[in-house]
């Protein structure tokens, strides 16, 4: 059984409730992936308001996630270590809300400051181990505006494509995820090109200075990255490189892109997939 | 003697002939590589994007009428970066002529990475182009194609 508790009030008990077997599978599959930032219970933001969601594990749950019966059996979700892709996970579990559980008013408290994002920083994630401390996730972020160092030469402009961007790695071959590490993805399915792009170097828990690269997939035509650069004045970005084209902070209407989740991303509508990097870079081919 | 001339004369008439005949037939199916025009379909982000030929006669036809509007066109700047279809991208190898982008409504012209546009709200480049790379297109690549 797993158990939510929306962190949300000041004087009254939070609301709790229990995930349906098909919300805890899909809970599980997440954690598994390690898609969701975990911190522990007790971290938080000292404010008045949403400061995210508590989940707490039995016996079985700990199982299935190859846990031991020692390890952390309550973490918190709370994005804002400098980037949005915990809104996937934190605006998921509000959605699993029973009907009448939660007044109308912190759902809708919840769902905005989901959206504003927590502002902490350095924090140390946690893995569901109890022994295992991820190293503090701090995010390498190059310019959201200065993109000379991809658009300036028109060679190698055209030469390196969203892969290149992402992983903050100029080769002019236009690079393909998996070929550094000499296995190229075989199909154009979220699993198949995340799994490539591990091979290549990425990890999928953040455990250290890392960029952060958002995978999305145009189903079985093409896949498309971006990458967090450095917020512009207290605001969130992320930028991006489609193919030959200039990398830009904008996404296909022309707007800023502030989370890859809410822009304009055409007809790569799958995705949402988060991996880190190490170092600032990743050396694809 | 002159009867075995006479044949020869004709043998040698007619492997002409046929030689002509199997050449305008092989023109006809696949382009010339004399002067090629490469063209790739700016569609993707991450894969490579398909790069075909384009026949050289319907090449000469769209850089020929594109010199007789060279008026209309206008300099701009380079088109945003967007996902999904960006248009064809011409590339003639040799003689100067410019790198041509061809999208369903306009047709911008690129020299040294300075663009200029001419407005095409009928298509009639872009059909051009497709109609003639059509054959040479996988099938994936033409159902996203506008």
């Amino acid at each position: 059984m797993v158990s939510v508790e929306l962190d949300v009030f000041s004087g009254r008990p939070n609301p709790r409730w229990t995930l349906t077997s098909r919300q805890r599978d899909e809970l599980i599959d997440q954690l598994r992936a390690g898609t969701i930032p975990l911190l522990a219970a007790t971290a938080g933001e000292s404010r008045l308001g949403y400061r995210g969601f508590i989940l707490r594990f039995d016996r079985a749950e700990l199982k299935l996630l190859g846990t031991p019966a020692t390890g952390n059996r309550e973490v918190r979700v709370r994005g804002g270590i400098d980037l949005d892709i915990s809104k996937v996970a934190e605006s998921w579990l509000l959605e699993t809300t029973p009907a009448g559980v939660v007044p109308d008013a912190a759902v809708e408290e919840s769902e905005k400051q989901i959206v504003t994002g927590a502002r902490l920083h350095n924090v140390d994630l946690i893995g569901l181990r109890s022994d295992v401390v991820l190293a503090a996730c701090t995010i390498y972020a190059t310019s959201s505006t200065n993109f000379d160092f991809w658009n300036a030469v028109t060679s190698e402009r055209i030469n390196n494509n969203c892969y290149n961007y992402t992983a903050n790695w100029k080769t002019n071959t236009f690079a393909q995820p998996g070929r550094a590490s000499g296995q190229t993805f075989t199909s154009l399915t979220l699993d198949n090109i995340e799994a490539a792009a591990i091979r290549d170097g990425y990890t999928k828990a953040c455990n250290g200075h890392s960029i952060a690269s958002n995978l999305w997939i145009w189903p079985g035509t093409d896949y498309h990255w971006y990458r967090k650069t450095a917020d512009v004045n207290g605001q969130s970005r992320w930028c991006h490189k489609p193919g030959q084209t200039p990398a830009t902070n904008r996404d296909n209407s022309g707007n800023i892109i502030t989370a890859p989740v809410t822009a304009d991303r055409g007809n790569y509508n799958t995705g949402g997939r988060l991996v880190w990097g190490l170092g600032g870079s990743i050396p694809v081919r | 003697m002159a009867r075995s001339k006479d044949i020869s004369v004709g043998l040698l008439a007619l492997a002409a002939l046929l030689t002509a005949m199997t050449a305008c037939a092989t023109a006809a199916n696949k382009p010339s590589s004399a002067g090629a025009y490469g063209v790739m379909v700016d569609l993707y982000s991450g894969r490579e994007n398909p790069k075909v030929e384009l026949s050289s006669g319907v090449a000469e036809e769209i850089y020929g009428d594109l010199d007789g509007r060279a008026k209309e066109f206008q300099a701009v700047a380079e088109p945003d970066s967007k996902l999904g279809f960006r248009g064809f991208v011409v590339t003639p190898t040799g003689d100067g002529k410019p790198v041509l982008r061809v999208t369903k409504d306009s047709v911008y012209s690129i020299r040294s990475g300075t663009h200029e546009k001419l407005a095409d709200p009928a298509g009639k480049y872009y059909n051009l182009v497709l109609n003639d790379v059509k054959p040479r297109l996988p099938k994936d690549v033409l159902d996203n194609l506008p």
